[in-house]
């Protein structure tokens, strides 16, 4: 133990104490890994914990939701009237609703049969206290909302409560205050719940519920009981175990999700590529120490276990930095991922913060592992040196250069795993083996590094010869011989660089695709919707009444009128059903079809047929074509539809099926409207006509409507937005890189004090010695730049070609944004060149006596 | 104030009237009524001779169904009740406009048992952790209307009043069904149908209600309402039904009644009456009227939100001298607190 004490100290303690500095790096990286690990992972568990939270406290007990595309018809209930001998039901009117004032929001209403709830919800009133004000909440017009709620509102029994659900103002009255438990807990209380009647009425949703809860009473057989109820129920109601409608939810934002998470662990690798740099530098170092302590008798294990306590103390230290870091990145991170959560996916979504102890656990427990196993082969190398030659430094490098036959060869074989692996199908939907692909290239990347570090230190001299300067020589010199260390530090600025010019990439060419879609589908003048409060998704549908209105005022050519409801498939596959007058596309186009025909055609064969028109995402994903049937379960059971033709779409990943509105009206008793599509006469002026269709209904309805251009702007506003989280993380990712190249060169050129002494002592300049270091940065600058256009194209590739289409089943055209693409290669090159400022002012800085000395 | 409300009484009074009650079709829910009730009470006996009373009440206040169904079990001394609430939707809570079809959950009251059965037979049915009730109802007697032409006067106010209609007598056969043993029983029921405004007269305390069916084939209903000062209100009244001939009104100057003992819940601390003196002069009746167990108080919290107490009694009577029996139910409300029925708008 004395033994390892003094190992420890001589190896990793004293030069920790001696040049505190070089641990600086490292730490900093791995606490930014954690700090962004914990943030996304955090905001990410928050996003399906409320999700989660939210159904649960809906569904309460509840063994079996029945549910249909356009609710459930209030007589239909009568059909599970057998149930109350073996258990009870309840059934349930769900909306959305936006209270106006000066902070606009979007709230859930929650109507149930009272008293009978209970069985399924639990619903605790703080207030009223009394029985007999109590018994006013039996009168219509009264709803309950959250303790939590109440204050944030200033609520208070008795107090009218005026929203606008499904276009139309209304006025509600608080009947009481419900403390935050039971069914108030979902969207963390900002829920108004009420009696199923004041429910419809408020939604304009009369006759139909949405959704019957059915809980059993103990012992009774749960699948004999779906089986006699799908027996009894009308076809197109569909029975759905209780969580099915959070794991949809989370469904909807997996990919999104996913993208996060690969991105927040980029970073982290980042940061234990720091790790590995810096221990394996210090154990280049210290050779000539683990030399003498090895002729002393220490043992290889006392060796290992210094550096690997060194890795672990470099853990340690990051991670509680990152701890403390993750705590402020991560309210950012939240605010932001909920932010696009509810303006993209679901806009009436709240995401409350999930208790951020697992996530700091977790990228804690990462850091500290990463850090460790960053350890390993450093450290196991450190047990390789030999008591006698490794006095002199380098020769672990004469090692490394041993095996690179072997590392060529793995890296190969990487690059083809991961050829192999792009062109798997996606698992369940998800780009599993997309994503491996992009492991493997990191891999290989890895593996090759230093192969490529000695190679771009031998190009110059080739092609140059003797008429490469003195500065140049040396400057490759120095790069070629510590390929090992070059190389993690390449390996590193590759992998980020290489990451960040594949997002932009990608991103450029899906804003760029989304763009010219957007042109091309977007023909309509005016687009309105149900006042959302500012949000830019839908909330709450409209009345059907609005409908001929609309198309009989003055300036109006057509309206088309536009339905999507969330359903599934047989085997429970979410997809948007969704309904529009194809008339008015027969008329004006606008889907763009995949196979180039015209959009109008097709629309009026598919009007004339009965057949639907399908998204490309749908078509993906279930595997359907032009000509081929997709089956929707109706209110009169499932049927079968030709599909007519595939359209592009970039508005939903789930996939889409879109039939004529008279169709879906004779299949569902749904006329509400989700949206509504105006073409202005000719010479219209658009914007007088909103002014015309706003004074025209003011009072009446509350609407959003939007012009052609404001629409398009908005569609690249959020696109833009949803990927402000991603360009953070990018930028993360680079700054540590370049910090690593920092790093390096700054630990080699302390390394290489002795032979800066010898050159100064044969006759080189300081300056020279600066320029040289300087060129030296820049070359691994630019050797990490190259391989990183390397990697960002295989990454463009994999992420374009396999990871976006399998998880969001987009055709995305290819987009080279050039100039940021240069931007951003020149932006790392001179941050490498700035990197090599500090190590080239310590190698001039070198006395050549003192040196010599050493030497 | 006084004479504008009286005035309207007078002109609702004249509306109410004319419109003239007839059966199937007023055993079926009024929809402008703000609360109606359907109410059985009845006392059974099974085979071996053991006796039981029962309850079974359906409520609706507007759009509101709840429901009530207590067993006494004397014999055994267990008193147990169940309560159900609910909106008035398909397969979960409602009731027919056009004839008796009212259920909540799977408990119901029918006048028929399929399409095609005749009507006239009830059949009752209600389920509790207790046991399983299932009767079929026959009338001995035709309906009765209480008041003027079955508007029953609760007090001086506009809305002061209800729709009221009795089936002062019913056989009853059925089963009754504790673990899967299934027992006979029969006996006989007592039906009361109300409906109205709802709301209970300013000044009320609550009432004490009492169903008598006699030995001599006569039956009479009692209705006293408490005022909060004391005492009965003058619109407490009561109808005789004699074992033939036509009902007819008893008026409270008629009758006296005291009760003999109380009974203190031991749930809700109310102190009840317990034993009733009763005397009718008008019809020569002298009564005792007592409960074959004392604990038979519903605190309906999940329902109606009323504590009361509804019992089954048993009557020692002497009507012109001669010595005859009997069976009651009795209902007593207001005594728990400020604990008042009736659901004010």
């Amino acid at each position: 133990m004395k033994g390892f004490a003094l190992v420890f100290r001589a190896l990793v303690a004293g030069p920790a104490r001696r040049r505190p500095a070089r641990v600086v790096l490292p730490v900093l990286g791995v606490a930014i890994g954690v700090a962004a690990g914990a943030a996304i992972h955090h905001a990410n568990r928050s996003v399906t914990a409320s999700f989660r939270e939210a159904a649960s406290a809906v569904s309460g007990r509840t063994d079996f939701v029945v549910t249909g595309i356009a609710g459930v018809p209030i007589e239909d209930l009568a059909a599970l009237s057998f149930l109350w001998r073996i258990g009870s039901f309840a059934p349930a009117v769900t909306g959305t609703a936006v209270l106006g004032g000066a902070s606009p929001e979007v709230v859930q209403i929650l109507g149930v049969d009272w008293g009978g709830d209970a069985a399924v919800r639990d619903i605790r009133l703080v207030e009223p206290a009394g029985r007999a004000a109590r018994a006013k909440l039996l009168s219509g017009g009264s709803v309950l909302v959250s303790a939590p709620f109440a204050r944030r509102r200033g609520l208070s029994p008795g107090k009218s409560l005026p929203l606008v659900a499904g276009g139309v103002p209304r006025v509600a009255t608080v009947g009481g205050i419900l403390e935050l438990s039971g069914v108030a807990r979902a969207w963390g209380g900002d829920i108004l719940i009420t009696d199923l009647f004041t429910a419809q009425a408020l939604l304009g949703r009369p006759g139909r519920v949405d959704r019957v809860d059915i809980v059993l009473d103990p012992g009774v057989s749960r699948s004999d009981t779906a089986r006699e109820i799908l027996r009894r129920l009308p076809a197109g109601l569909t029975l759905e175990p209780p969580g099915r409608a959070a794991a949809t939810a989370d469904r909807m934002v997996r990919a999104f999700r996913f993208n996060l998470n690969a991105l927040g662990s980029l970073t982290l690798l980042v940061g234990v590529f720091l790790v590995a740099n810096a221990v394996s530098i210090a154990v280049l170092r210290r050779r000539p120490e683990i030399a003498t302590l090895r002729a002393l008798g220490a043992g290889r294990s006392g060796i290992f276990a210094a550096f690997l306590l060194e890795g672990l103390g470099i853990g340690l230290a990051g991670t509680a930095l990152g701890e403390v870091l993750g705590l402020f990145a991560s309210r950012a991170a939240l605010a932001a991922v909920g932010g696009t959560v509810s303006r993209i996916y679901l806009p009436a979504a709240r995401i409350a913060g999930a208790p951020l102890f697992d996530a700091m656990a977790l990228s804690a427990a990462m850091g500290i592992a990463a850090s460790v196993a960053a350890t390993l082969w450093p450290a196991w190398e450190a047990t390789r040196v030999e008591p006698s030659p490794a006095m002199r430094p380098g020769s672990i490098e004469a090692a490394a250069r041993r095996r690179t036959g072997r590392r060529v060869l793995l890296a190969c074989a990487a690059l083809a795993a991961a050829l192999a692996a792009s062109r798997a199908p996606a698992v369940d939907g998800f780009p599993l083996f997309g994503f491996s692909a992009v492991g493997l290239v990191v891999a290989a990347l890895a593996l090759a590094a230093p192969l490529l570090v000695r190679l771009a230190s031998s190009l110059p001299g080739r092609f140059l010869g003797g008429s490469l300067p003195a500065v140049g020589r040396l400057a490759t010199g120095f790069f070629g011989g510590t390929s090992g260390r070059n190389g993690i530090a390449v390996s590193a600025l590759a992998m980020a660089l290489g990451m960040t010019l594949a997002m932009i990439v990608t991103v450029a060419s899906i804003r760029e695709t989304v763009r010219v879609w957007v042109e091309s589908t977007l023909r309509s003048d005016l687009w309105i919707k149900a006042d959302a409060g500012g949000r830019s998704g839908i909330v709450g549908d409209l009345p059907a009444e609005i409908l001929p209105l609309i198309r009989g005022m003055e300036g109006v050519a057509a309206v088309d009128p536009f339905r999507a409801r969330e359903t599934a498939d047989a085997e429970g596959r979410p997809f948007t059903l969704a309904a529009g007058d194809f008339a008015v596309v027969a008329r004006a186009g606008g889907i763009p079809l995949l196979d180039g025909r015209d959009p109008r055609r097709v629309a009026r064969e598919a009007r004339e047929r009965g057949e639907v028109l399908i998204s490309e995402p749908f078509a993906r994903r279930f595997g359907a074509s032009a000509g081929s049937t997709v089956s929707v379960g109706t209110e009169a059971g499932r049927r079968d539809f030709k599909v007519a033709g595939v359209y592009r779409d970039y508005s939903n990943d789930r996939g889409t099926v879109v039939m004529d509105r008279s169709l879906y009206l004779s299949l569902f008793a749904d006329p509400r409207i989700s949206s509504l599509a105006v073409l202005a006469a000719p010479g219209q002026d658009t914007g007088a006509l909103r002014r015309r269709i706003l004074a025209a209904t003011r009072g009446r309805y509350a609407l959003s409507i939007s012009t052609n251009r404001e629409l398009r702007r908005e569609v690249l506003l959020i696109f833009d937005r949803t990927f402000a989280v991603t360009r953070a993380l990018e930028a993360i990712a680079i700054a540590v890189a370049v910090l690593g190249i920092a790093n390096a060169l700054a630990a080699s050129a302390v390394e290489r004090r002795r032979s800066f002494g010898l050159l100064r002592a044969i006759g080189a300049s300081g300056g020279q010695i600066r320029s040289a270091t300087l060129l030296e940065a820049l070359l691994t600058g630019a050797t990490g730049t190259l391989a990183a256009i390397a990697a960002g194209a295989a990454f463009s590739a994999l992420l374009l070609g396999v990871i976006n289409p399998q998880s969001f089943g987009w055709t995305v055209a290819l987009r080279v944004p050039t100039s940021s693409l240069c931007g951003a290669a020149a932006l790392v090159l001179a941050a490498s060149v700035l990197a090599g400022v500090l190590p080239g002012r310590i190698a001039s800085a070198v006395d050549p006596a003192a040196a010599l000395q050493e030497e | 104030m006084k004479t504008l409300s009286r005035l309207f009484a007078g002109a609702f009074f004249l509306a109410a009237a004319s419109s003239p009650v007839s059966f199937p079709r007023d055993h079926g829910t009024h929809a402008d009524a703000a609360v109606e009730w359907w109410y059985w009470t009845g006392h059974l006996a099974s085979e071996d001779g053991r006796a039981y009373g029962f309850q079974l009440t359906f409520f609706r206040v507007r759009e509101m169904h709840l429901a009530h169904f207590a067993w006494s079990d004397p014999s055994a001394g267990k008193f147990a009740y169940r309560e159900k609430t609910h909106l008035g939707l398909p397969g979960i809570a409602g009731a027919s406009a056009e004839r008796l079809d009212v259920f909540n959950e799977d408990w119901f009251a029918r006048d028929r048992e399929g399409e095609r059965e005749r009507e006239g037979v009830q059949r009752l049915h209600a389920r509790s952790p207790e046991g399983e009730l299932t009767l079929a109802l026959r009338a001995e007697k035709p309906p009765v209307l209480h008041g003027a032409s079955g508007i029953s006067r609760k007090g001086p106010g506009p809305d002061d009043y209800s729709h009221y209609v009795s089936i002062p007598r019913l056989s009853a056969t059925g089963t009754w069904i504790v673990g899967g043993k299934t027992r006979q029983v029969h006996g006989t029921a007592w039906f009361d149908h109300e409906w109205g405004p709802g709301a209970l007269p300013a000044g009320a305390a609550g009432w004490d209600w009492f169903a008598v069916q006699l030995s001599d084939g006569s039956e009479l209903m009692l209705y006293r309402m408490r005022l909060a000062g004391g005492g009965a209100s003058p619109f407490s009244s009561g109808t005789f039904i004699p074992a033939s001939g036509p009902p007819r009104t008893i008026s409270w100057e008629d009758v006296s009644l005291t009760a003999r003992s109380t009974w203190t819940s031991p749930h809700s601390r109310a102190a009840y009456p317990s034993t009733w003196s009763l005397a009718v002069r008008s019809l020569e009746l002298e009564a005792t009227i007592s409960p074959l167990m004392p604990d038979q108080e519903l605190s309906t919290q999940q329902s109606t939100g009323v504590t009361y107490w509804e019992g089954a009694c048993r009557v020692e009577a002497k009507r012109g001298g001669r010595a005859i029996g009997g069976r009651a139910y009795v209902e007593m409300t207001g005594y728990a607190g400020r604990d008042v029925p009736g659901f004010g708008p």
